[in-house]
């Protein structure tokens, strides 16, 4: 990432030498000349050696001036009289300089004095804090925020990957809660913003370029309408290398996961005859899933598992083996993943737990060891293995899944695994696969969505993550994924990521969750509030069509529901659509008098299911509308049944003429509205009984994705940087 | 002056709106700590009120008619001598006369200028449901951008009080950030339930700001105060 610009050049020599003398931080002086160096603007300043020189620099900066004393003998400038501040004259200064050097003179007759330094005084513009600091998992980041105090305690601040573009600069001014304030409230001028952009994109370059810069520090900062000035600089060194991550090439990690998903042999090392082994469940799985290649017991003591031939080893197998899946002892894996290596296998599905999670971090390492020396990419450890629908391939001790479906699902723990199987089979969810990714000491999830990415079969991927070990990488292949298929992503552990010991206000700011927020943001990432959000959202996603604009209609039986359905829309970031009048009296003609057009358009309770199809159908046809939220109420009159039959079939007819709209519909009733909600999935139509806030939920996440992958312009993307 | 004279006065205008001043007097009388706000007619009064109050103060024009001070010019602030406070009382007067022609003008408020402490505000509001509803939070520009605020219903038990205070999330402010001192949080408790007695004792009053008010390591001060009235006693 570093550019070695001609900055880094002048400034590198300098931390270097100053982390070689075993120092933490810069001092004042080092501090202004990376300042100077990087154009980051700071109070100007200079030394004079006599009062008309003081003066002469005083009208240079403009008015008022802090004048110093300079003497390397005088630690204690203010208690040797020798600061004055406010200057705002001519004859102030020339005052303060002869004051300076009488105070000094008296307080220290041996001091030798070098001069009186005079220094702009920065004061009124709007105080601002650009920091940087180093993320573990995603290395540089810039950070921004408004006030002094405040932005600490409220923690009003965003987080950026370093280096920084000009327009990902001036997003950041708009990601934080004060942005209003930046331009100009009571009274006060706007600030510059192209200024400000340019002192992140100068931190950001600067922090690219040099690893020894662990956090920086400016603030505060400034802002007017003319510019910025950086009144307080800190930076703060490491002499620790920034972590080495394993890189692979995109062509590289294809390679390797397409011979996972779509293998043409599987090896089961540890294979058992016998019921109730980890070893015998995957036999089974493969063969019960109905996986059209070949697979491979390999148990020394077996002659025959499931009616196939067994092999001591991996090594006498006599057909192209594309994964080994291990159900074998943690402590056999090193000596097994050797023979996979010497065969030529080249990946693997490493079941077993007893590494890292249980503190044998020494075995996962001889593990990692082998596995690179053989070239052989591996699963887990510590996993339940993974399914892959378009080959029927369910290389797993879990029960065998077979529903195919545009959806591919990760999760990093077992358990979060076995929630998402159960889920997929309760709701009938079609996947294309479910993996299990456990330790991650080999391929995680930049390596399975670069897979997804080019893979027919999926349109949509959700992942369960609990870190990251490479967040660049992550971010990197995410964001271009993301652009084509909507990356859902379910980040645990919320309220411990990132608690490293902060030495900076930028550091300490960074310490929690936001960091991820903001870059899976920033990089298209759809994030799940929960784990039933995260498969929802799989559900849905790929189910709704992408909406043409920001115009949400609600249409509802239910007054009740509607100002429900109303409320979810905002907390989503929806738009209601503000009626216009002829389609306003358009709706009226549907419904009774007492019924409200405007925005949700409330048809009353009593309706017959005509005046449900009719208004539906308008607002269809609408061009106008984008998007359709539908809220029923069980009556006899229009039973659960006959509402989803009309909705299915209003929205079919609707396709059949090209018009494609996300329609989410909330049932209120009793039991019946289950089957409809059923009934209403099965017809492509995200319908969710006894909840308002569910389908406008899948809604809102389908439009946070659309605005991210730049499907709905330029005010999609303005309404998500105000929705932060 | 308490609050019956100010209402009465402001009732004879045709008022709603207390004048800064009749909000501080009646809100002082009560014992809520206010910055000591006199009115001055003439030059000399305004010179002789801050060498009472002490340097530097701050000068407002008093107005039933001027809502917006500051934008009619009819705000000085930090003024630190005499022949300063002089010069901006016939200022504000040009200036307010200016810019409100017809203006009933009761003068210029003088007050010391508070020191700056942690910026806090409380208000009162008359919720339809409700009834008298206290509001606190940090105070500020940035107040309503980040709804730093906590609600409770009048009459307000010391305990209430306490649970506001450390609802807000800026209640770190006032428990020493970053080196600087801790707030005299027991003064913010009292403020509010002083704040929650008026109101009560006062039904009068439908709305009620003190923005900002000031939090020091020793006391509290309402450096600013409005107060509406109800449409009818």
């Amino acid at each position: 990432m570093g550019s070695g610009s001609g900055e880094a050049a002048v400034v590198r020599p300098l931390l270097q030498a100053a982390v070689a003398a075993g120092r933490s931080s810069l001092g004042a002086h080092e501090a202004r000349r990376v300042c100077e160096a990087n154009g980051i603007p700071v109070p100007q300043e200079g030394v004079a050696t006599s009062p008309e020189q003081a003066v002469l620099l005083a009208e240079r900066f403009g008015y008022p001036v802090v004048a110093k004393v300079v003497s390397a003998q005088i630690l204690h400038k203010t208690e040797a009289g020798g600061v004055r501040v406010g200057l705002r004259s001519a004859a102030e200064v020339r005052a303060a300089y002869r004051e300076i050097l009488a105070s000094a003179g008296s307080y220290a007759p041996s001091a030798r004095v070098d001069g009186v330094l005079v220094q702009q005084m920065v004061s009124g513009g709007l105080e601002v804090i650009v920091g940087a600091t180093t993320d573990p998992t995603f290395g540089k980041l810039v950070a921004f925020g408004v006030g002094g105090v405040l932005v600490e305690v409220l923690r009003d601040v965003t987080f950026r990957l370093a280096p920084l573009g000009h327009a990902d600069a001036l997003g950041m001014l708009d990601s934080i809660a004060a942005a209003p304030v930046l331009a100009g409230v009571r009274g006060a001028a706007p600030v510059n913003r192209e200024a400000l952009a340019s002192l992140l994109v100068a931190v950001s370059r600067l922090v690219a370029d040099c690893p020894e810069l662990a956090e920086v520090d400016l603030n505060p900062v400034l802002a007017d309408e003319r510019g910025v000035v950086a009144v307080d600089a800190r930076f703060l060194l490491s002499s620790e290398p920034p972590p080495v991550h394993q890189r692979f090439a995109r062509e590289e990690i294809l390679a390797s996961m397409r011979r996972l998903l779509r293998p043409r042999g599987v090896a089961v090392i540890g294979a058992s005859a016998e019921q109730g082994k980890i070893g015998n469940s995957v036999m089974r799985n493969l063969v019960d899933g109905g996986y059209g290649g070949e697979i491979y017991p390999v148990n020394p003591r077996a002659q025959e598992i499931l009616g196939r031939r067994a092999y001591a080893s991996v090594e006498e197998i006599p057909g192209e083996v594309d994964v080994a899946v291990f159900a074998i002892p943690a402590k056999l894996v090193p000596g097994a993943l050797e023979e996979v290596g010497r065969k030529g296998i080249p990946t693997a599905v490493l079941i077993p737990s007893g590494f890292a999670e249980t503190g044998n971090a020494e075995l996962q390492a001889q593990v990692q060891e082998v596995a690179r020396r053989w070239g052989v990419r591996f699963l887990g450890p510590n996993i339940y293995g993974f399914y892959y629908t378009p080959e029927k391939l369910c290389a797993t001790f879990c029960t065998p899944y077979d529903v195919k479906g545009p959806v591919a699902l990760s999760s990093q723990s077992g358990g979060i695994g076995m929630a998402i199987l159960g889920f997929a089979r309760s709701a009938h969810l079609g996947v294309s696969a479910i993996v299990g990714l456990g330790n991650k000491a080999d391929v995680d999830e930049d390596d399975l969505l670069t897979f997804f990415e080019e893979d027919d079969a999926t349109s949509c991927i959700a992942m369960h993550m609990e870190d990251l070990k490479d967040g660049r990488a992550f971010l990197e292949v995410a964001k271009r994924v993301s652009r084509m298929k909507p990356v859902i992503v379910l980040k645990a552990g919320r309220t411990s990521a990132g608690a490293t010991a902060a030495r900076s206000h930028t550091g300490a700011l960074a310490g929690d969750d936001k960091v991820y927020d903001d870059l899976f943001r920033a990089a298209g990432v759809v994030r799940a509030p929960g784990l039933r959000d995260m498969l929802e959202y799989a559900r849905c996603l790929p189910m709704l069509p992408t909406p043409a604009g920001e115009h949400v209609v609600i249409i509802t039986g239910a007054g009740g529901s509607g100002v429900l359905l109303s409320d979810a829309c905002v907390d989503n970031g929806l738009s209601l659509m503000t009626m216009p009048p002829d389609l306003d009296a358009a709706f009226r003609q549907f419904i009774p008098p007492f019924g409200a057009a405007g925005n949700p358009v409330d048809i009353t309770g009593g309706e017959p299911p005509s005046t449900y199809r009719a208004t539906i159908e308008l607002a269809l046809e609408d061009e106008r509308v984008h998007s359709l939220v539908i809220g029923y109420w069980h009556t006899i009159i229009t039973p659960p049944m006959v509402f989803a039959e009309l909705l299915a079939d209003v929205v079919e007819a609707a396709r059949a003429k090209g018009i494609r709209k996300p329609v989410v519909a909330s049932l209120a009733g009793d039991v019946e509205v289950e089957a409809a909600c059923e009934a209403l999935f099965e017809h492509g139509i995200p319908a969710y009984p006894y909840t308002t806030e569910t389908p406008v939920a899948v809604l809102g996440a389908k439009y946070r994705w659309a605005r991210a992958a730049g499907l709905l312009g330029d005010r999609g993307a303005r309404q998500e940087s105000d929705g932060s | 002056m308490t609050l019956a004279i100010a209402i009465a006065r402001a009732r004879s205008e045709g008022r709603h709106l207390l004048t800064e001043v009749e909000a501080k007097d009646a809100l002082a009388a009560a014992d809520l700590p206010v910055v000591t706000t006199r009115l001055a007619s003439t030059a000399d009064e305004a010179a002789a009120i801050a060498r009472d109050v002490g340097y530097p103060v701050v000068c407002k024009i008093t107005s039933p008619d001027i809502v917006h001070k500051s934008d009619v010019g009819g705000v000085r602030v930090a003024l630190a001598d005499e022949a300063a406070v002089r010069r901006a009382f016939d200022e504000i007067l040009a200036a307010a006369q200016a810019a409100v022609p017809d203006a009933r003008i009761h003068g210029v408020a003088v007050q010391r200028m508070a020191p700056a402490g942690v910026e806090l505000i409380v208000g009162v509001t008359t919720d339809p449901q409700f009834g008298p509803v206290i509001m606190f939070g940090t105070g500020g520009v940035l107040v309503e951008l980040f709804r730093d605020v906590a609600f409770r219903v009048v009459p307000l038990a010391p305990r209430d009080a306490r649970e506001m205070v450390h609802e807000i999330r800026g209640v770190k402010l006032l428990q020493g950030f970053r080196g600087q001192p801790a707030c005299d949080v027991a003064a913010v408790e009292r403020l509010l339930c002083q704040v929650s007695d008026f109101v009560e004792a006062n039904p009068q009053v439908r709305e009620l700001d003190l923005n900002p008010v000031f939090a020091y390591p020793e006391g509290v001060t309402a450096v600013d105060a409005r107060i509406v009235l109800s449409e009818e006693d």
